[in-house]
């Protein structure tokens, strides 16, 4: 069965006091049976998106085939930050974008979704549900991967949002695991809707992992979401 | 052999002013017999049970619910007391509880019974418990969902500050893990439970640094999800005789065999 994370990052997490560089990710993967990772930069979300996109851009070419890259960028930084997508996605072939609590009504996000549709690569977000949902709405065409179901709490709220909007992903990582929340998911929008993701080198991939396996879904929803369903999206088989 | 030293029979069925409108376990699995049967899926021998009802609305009713479940299921259940401990006879209720129906430990919920762990309210309950020799259990949360409100760790150390000679089980501890160690590091008899821990090597972490002997294995079934919870355990990297402290024979030594 193919493995697809579609939720890692690169980078040091003072959580879990982890280094998370191309080669702990990769040993990690190879011990869980991993076959894939789809990776955004931790420095680029919490400091400067320009050095940690570099590092991911390393990283997937050290591992060709392996890690795939998410490009991320803070919209405020408007024309740099377009830039920055479009190089990301076009000269380093990253396949999706990265966004943390982008405004919906922010006209430098609205310029970054426009990038996204133009490019067709999807938007990888963590973000309120209220977002989301508008941002949902004003770009149809844009296809949302939907972190941690929505935000770490209100899942509930995350699956029926999806469920009203087709162009929303639900991404399984969080810390939260109340029980149901793959089993609703699957139930809402269809297992086709749903990927796995670990968070890790924050949270434990062994456990997000173990969310899916162990959940009361039947065997082929388990294999869309472990991996068919995100290198579909990605089009990791596309070089 | 496997005990999970966290488990809850009821359900959050209903709005909470602090968390939003929930209904969890969706799965309908409320009473002994189908948390029986999803501890057997998971080959869970025994849990230490707690009541929801005792948490979000009659201490009483729900008390008398784990009772009827540890009768009824006695190899595989021990009761946990949740006490809502402003009634005039909420001690003497306690001490019943312990002496009389023979449970096994103390769970404090300062965040649904309306008092502080440094305002004394608990004190009492504590000093029962030190006198019965039964743990306090002290969860920081119902459920790792961040809409539900946490316990700070300040009001933990500062309950342990003042009673020393209590055995501890810190439950739901994430990001506190620093708090926590700092604690575990200077009170030996504080034991941390792991039903709230998703960080990456964050078992390999606590084993570490205080020792397999501290940690217990538990999942805050059926809120949270059994098989995460114990797949962390089982493949972490412990040693063998390490995984089996926690998943049971810690827990068999704190609330017997």
């Amino acid at each position: 069965m193919l493995i697809v994370d579609a939720h890692v990052h690169l980078g040091k997490f003072r959580e879990s006091r982890i280094n998370g560089d191309a080669d702990f990710l990769m040993q990690a993967a190879d011990k869980l049976g991993i076959d894939k990772l789809c990776v955004s930069s931790y420095e680029g979300i919490a400091y400067d998106f320009r050095t940690g996109n570099q590092d991911v851009a390393e990283a997937t070419k050290r591992f060709n085939g392996r890690i795939f890259g998410y490009v991320v960028v803070n919209p405020r930084f408007g024309e740099q930050a377009a830039e920055e997508v479009r190089k990301y996605v076009k000269v380093h072939d990253f396949r999706g974008i990265k966004l943390y609590y982008p405004s919906s009504g922010d006209p430098d996000v609205h310029r970054i979704f426009e990038e996204a549709i133009k490019l067709d690569v999807p938007l990888k977000i963590h973000a309120e549900i209220e977002d989301i949902s508008q941002l949902a709405d004003r770009f149809p065409r844009a296809t949302i991967i939907l972190c941690h179901m929505g935000g770490a709490g209100d899942w509930v709220s995350g699956i029926r949002l999806a469920k009203l909007r087709d162009n929303i992903i639900l991404d399984t990582t969080s810390t939260v695991t109340d029980s149901g929340m793959v089993e609703e998911a699957v139930d809402a929008v269809g297992p086709e809707r749903v990927v796995y993701g670990s968070d890790m080198p924050l949270l434990n991939p062994v456990s997000q992992l173990a969310k899916v396996r162990t959940a009361d879904i039947d065997e082929e929803s388990k294999r869309l979401i472990l991996g068919q369903n995100i290198a579909r999206i990605l089009k990791l088989e596309k070089k | 052999m496997i005990f999970d030293t966290s488990a809850y029979l009821g359900a959050l069925s209903y709005a909470q002013p602090r968390s939003g409108m929930w209904h969890l376990p969706p799965s309908g699995i409320t009473n002994a017999a189908e948390l029986i049967s999803l501890m057997d899926r998971f080959g869970i021998n025994r849990a230490a049970l707690g009541s929801l009802r005792s948490i979000y609305y009659d201490h009483t009713e729900g008390n008398r619910e784990v009772l009827h479940a540890v009768n009824q299921y006695s190899s595989r259940f021990v009761g946990i007391a949740i006490v809502y401990p402003h009634y005039d006879h909420s001690l003497q209720e306690f001490e019943d509880l312990l002496v009389k129906q023979g449970m096994k430990g103390l769970q404090l919920e300062p965040l649904y019974h309306n008092f502080q762990l440094d305002d004394g309210t608990a004190d009492p309950f504590v000093e029962l418990s030190i006198k019965r020799q039964v743990p306090v259990f002290l969860p920081l949360c119902i459920t790792m969902n961040w809409n539900f409100p946490r316990v700070e760790i300040k009001y933990v150390r500062e309950l342990i500050d003042r009673y020393p000679e209590a055995t501890y089980v810190v439950g739901m501890l994430s990001y506190e893990i620093e708090g926590v160690l700092r604690l575990m590091k200077k009170y030996d008899n504080v034991m941390a439970e792991t039903s709230g821990l998703q960080l990456m090597q964050g078992i390999e972490r606590l084993v570490r640094e205080v020792g397999a002997n501290r940690i217990l294995y538990a999942s805050g079934m059926p809120i949270q999800m059994a098989g995460p919870a114990l797949a962390k355990i089982q493949e972490a990297d412990i040693s063998e005789e390490d995984k089996d402290l926690i998943l049971a024979q810690n827990a068999e030594k704190l609330l017997g065999k």
